[in-house]
C-alpha cells in the first residue's frame, strides 16, 4: 500500500515537471552550451573576451561577462550579469539575444577583477559589437541591446539585488589578495653554506642519500627519532629551505579546466582525513598543491607550453586523487 | 619551465653542473665498466638492462597508463616530447620489489634515439639520488625550483654526453671545429654505423647532436636545425640555452638564418660563407664563421643545419 502511494506521488511529480517544461521550455541555446563537447572545449581554453560564465563559490552563484584577463593572469575582469530581467535597473543594459536563449541584464559599472578560479560553467559568447554596446551603454540599431530601466512597482527588489550583487563581487575581488604569491622562484643559483654539515649529519644518523633528498624536497618530514638523533649529535639547525613553484604552474592551476579537480580535492580535504602522507598544511590551497605536485612530478619536456603544462597538471591531479583514494581506504 | 629563464645561468651554476655531470659519468663507469661501450652501441637498451641489473630493475613497456601513480606515488615522471603527454620515462627509488625501478616507454614504433635518451636520463636520476657526492650538490641548493632544474639539466647533459662522449665529439670536430658539415657527419656516422640491410638502428637524434655541438663551441654562437618544412626544430647556443619552434604558428627561423639561406639553392650539400658573402649580410656581418649543410632523411626530406660562430 505504501509503495503504491509512493509510486503515485512520483508520477504526479513527473507530470508537474512535464507541464512546467511545456510552459517554460529550456531554450535550445541553453542546452547547446551545456552540451559536454562545448563545455569541455571552453573549459580547456583560456577565458576569452565576450564569454558569459557562471561564477560560483561555496555559497553563491552569479553570471558574469568576461572582458579581459586581469593584470594578474590568474584573474579575469568581468561585468556582473543576471538572467532575471525583472532585476534590471536604470544603470543596466539588457541583451536580448544571448547564447542562453534568454535575455540577460548586464551592469557595466559593476566591472571588477575576480579570481579565475571562480569560473565554473561556460555559457556561450556574445559578439564584440553586442559587447561594445552593452559595456558602452549605447543601444544598437538592431535593438539587440537596450537600456535597462527599473520596472514599475519593482524598485526595491532590483536595488536590493544590485547591492547584494555588488557586495558579492567585491568580496570575490578581495580573494585576489589570498591567491598564492607569484614570482616565488627567482632563478638565482644560491647555495646554502650550512647545508654540507647538515647533509653529513643526516648520513651519520643512517639516512641514505635519496631519503635525505626527499626530506630536502619536502616529500617527507623527519621522524621524531631522527630529530632526536640529530639533536643529540648537536645539529639543531636545518638548512634554509625555499619551497617555490614557478609562475606558469601557479597560473595554470587557476584555469577553469582544473576547477572540478580542485573542488574534488577541496571536498576531500575538508572531509576530515586525519593524516596525510605528505607534510601539507591542514587547509592548504588545493591549487597551490596541484601546481606544486605538477612541478615536482616532471620538469623534462620539450618546453613548457600550454599542452605540456596541461599534461603535467593532469598527471598531478591523477596522483593527488589516487593518493587520497588510497588514504581513504586505509 | 621557461627556456629563456635558463639562459640566465651563472658561472657558478655552470661550474657545479660540469662537476656534477663529470661525477655522474664517473659513477656510471664505476658501476658499469662497459658503460661507454654500451652507450655507443645499437644494443643500448639490452646492454644497460643486463649490466645495471644489480642496481635497478629496468622495464620497457609499450605503454604507460595512469595506474602508475597508484602503484608508485613517489615516482619521478618524465613527460614525453613532441606533444605526447604520456610519460616517456619514470624513475622510482623503491619499486614493488623494493629496488629502484626505471621504466622507459618503448612502443613498437618508438623513435629509438628518444628511448635511448630517456633511458640515460632516468639513470641520471638513479645516480643523483643514490650517490652521496651527487646528492650533496643538490642538497646544497636553497631553492627547490632551482634544485629540480639542476637535477633535470644534469640528467639531460649526462644523457647527451653518454651518447656523444667528449673524446668522440672532439675527434669529429678536429678538422675545422664545429661546422654544419661536421655536425652532419656525426649524424651520418651514427646512422651508417648500425645500418643492417634496410634497417637503421639510429642511436642518437639530430637535436641531441645539435645540443652537444653547441656545447663544444669555443666561440659564442649557435647551432640551428630546421626541419624539412623549413621550421625551427631547435636552436642551441654555446651558453647552453636552447630555443624551439614557437607555438604561435610562425616558423621560428631568425632573420639572420633567413638571410643566410637566401644565398643557397633549395637542395644543399654544405657551404661555408666566405668573408665577402658575410659582409653582404646585415645580421651576421660580424660573425667569424657561418656554415650550412643539408641532412637528408630518405631522398627528398632535407633538414638544414646552420652554424654561426661570433667573436
Amino acid at each position: 500500500m505504501c509503495e503504491h502511494n509512493e509510486a503515485e506521488r512520483d508520477q504526479r511529480q513527473l507530470s508537474s515537471l512535464r507541464e512546467l517544461n511545456e510552459r517554460f521550455p529550456i531554450p535550445g541555446e541553453a542546452l547547446a552550451v551545456s552540451h559536454s563537447d562545448y563545455a569541455i572545449q571552453m573549459m580547456r581554453s583560456s577565458p576569452d573576451r565576450g564569454q558569459i560564465w557562471l561564477l560560483c563559490d561555496d555559497e553563491n552563484a552569479e553570471y558574469a561577462l568576461v572582458l579581459a584577463i586581469g593584470d594578474d593572469p590568474r584573474t579575469v575582469v568581468v561585468t556582473a550579469m543576471s538572467n532575471d530581467v525583472s532585476y534590471q535597473t536604470d544603470e543596466s543594459m539588457v541583451i536580448h539575444d544571448t547564447p542562453l536563449g534568454m535575455p540577460m541584464v548586464v551592469w557595466p559599472k559593476l566591472t571588477i577583477a575576480v579570481p579565475m578560479r571562480l569560473l565554473k560553467t561556460p555559457c556561450g559568447k556574445i559578439s564584440e559589437a553586442v559587447l561594445q554596446s552593452a559595456i558602452g551603454m549605447t543601444t544598437d540599431a538592431g535593438h539587440a541591446v537596450t537600456r535597462g530601466k527599473t520596472l514599475p512597482g519593482a524598485w526595491r527588489r532590483p536595488k536590493q539585488n544590485l547591492r547584494a550583487k555588488a557586495a558579492r563581487f567585491v568580496q570575490w575581488h578581495r580573494m585576489i589578495g589570498l591567491l598564492p604569491q607569484l614570482h616565488q622562484a627567482n632563478n638565482r643559483y644560491q647555495i646554502d653554506t650550512d647545508a654540507d654539515a647538515y647533509f653529513d649529519a643526516l648520513m651519520e644518523i643512517g639516512l641514505p642519500p635519496y631519503e635525505i633528498l626527499r626530506i630536502r624536497n619536502g616529500e617527507r618530514a623527519l621522524t621524531d627519532g631522527e630529530r632526536a638523533a640529530l639533536e643529540s649529535a648537536g645539529y639543531r639547525k636545518a638548512p634554509t629551505q625555499r619551497q617555490t613553484v614557478p609562475d606558469e604552474y601557479l597560473i595554470q592551476a587557476e584555469r577553469p579546466r582544473w576547477r572540478e579537480i580542485a573542488d574534488a580535492l577541496e571536498h576531500r580535504q575538508l572531509g576530515g582525513r586525519a593524516e596525510s602522507s605528505k607534510p601539507a598544511e591542514p587547509h592548504e590551497d588545493v591549487r597551490l598543491l596541484l601546481a606544486r605536485t605538477a612541478f615536482t612530478l616532471a620538469a623534462r619536456s620539450n618546453g613548457h607550453d600550454q599542452e605540456s603544462l596541461d599534461g603535467m597538471m593532469a598527471m598531478a591531479a591523477q596522483r593527488l586523487l589516487s593518493e587520497r583514494d588510497a588514504d581513504d581506504e586505509q | 619551465m621557461n627556456n629563456n629563464a635558463l639562459h640566465a645561468r651563472s658561472a657558478a651554476y655552470e661550474l657545479d653542473m660540469n662537476d656534477q655531470v663529470r661525477d655522474m659519468l664517473a659513477a656510471a663507469a664505476t658501476k658499469d665498466p662497459d658503460f661507454q661501450n654500451s652507450c655507443m652501441s645499437h644494443d643500448l637498451k639490452r646492454r644497460i638492462k643486463w649490466n645495471w641489473s644489480d642496481y635497478a630493475t629496468f622495464d620497457y613497456p609499450k605503454s604507460v597508463d595512469d595506474s602508475i601513480f597508484i602503484h608508485h606515488p613517489d615516482a619521478a615522471v618524465d613527460v614525453g616530447l613532441d606533444g605526447d603527454h604520456g610519460p616517456s620515462g619514470l624513475f622510482v627509488q623503491s619499486g614493488k620489489d623494493g629496488r629502484p625501478l626505471i621504466l622507459v616507454r618503448s612502443p613498437d614504433d618508438a623513435f629509438l634515439p628518444r628511448v635511448h635518451f630517456t633511458l640515460l636520463h632516468e639513470i641520471g636520476h638513479l645516480l643523483q639520488r643514490g650517490e652521496s657526492t651527487l646528492a650533496r650538490r643538490l642538497f646544497r641548493l636553497e631553492d627547490d625550483v632551482m634544485r629540480k632544474r639542476f637535477e633535470e639539466d644534469a640528467c639531460n647533459r649526462f644523457a647527451s654526453r653518454s651518447l656523444l662522449p667528449d673524446d668522440y665529439m672532439e675527434s669529429m670536430f678536429e678538422n675545422q671545429g664545429v661546422t654544419a658539415q661536421n655536425i652532419r657527419s656525426i649524424y651520418d656516422d651514427d646512422l651508417n654505423r648500425w645500418r643492417s640491410g634496410s634497417i637503421n638502428y639510429q642511436r642518437v637524434s639530430r637535436p641531441c647532436i645539435v645540443r652537444r655541438a653547441a656545447e663544444m663551441m669555443d666561440d659564442p654562437g649557435s647551432v640551428t636545425l630546421l626541419n624539412p618544412k623549413g621550421e625551427l626544430s631547435i636552436r642551441a647556443f654555446s651558453d647552453g640555452h636552447c630555443e624551439y619552434q614557437p607555438h604561435d604558428g610562425t616558423s621560428g627561423v631568425s632573420t639572420a638564418e633567413r638571410e643566410i639561406l637566401s644565398l643557397f639553392p633549395k637542395r644543399l650539400d654544405h657551404r661555408e660563407l666566405s668573408p665577402m658573402q658575410l659582409d653582404n649580410l646585415q645580421e651576421v656581418k660580424d660573425a667569424i664563421h657561418v656554415s650550412v649543410a643539408g641532412s637528408f632523411s630518405g631522398r627528398t626530406s632535407m633538414h638544414t643545419l646552420i652554424v654561426i660562430r661570433r667573436h
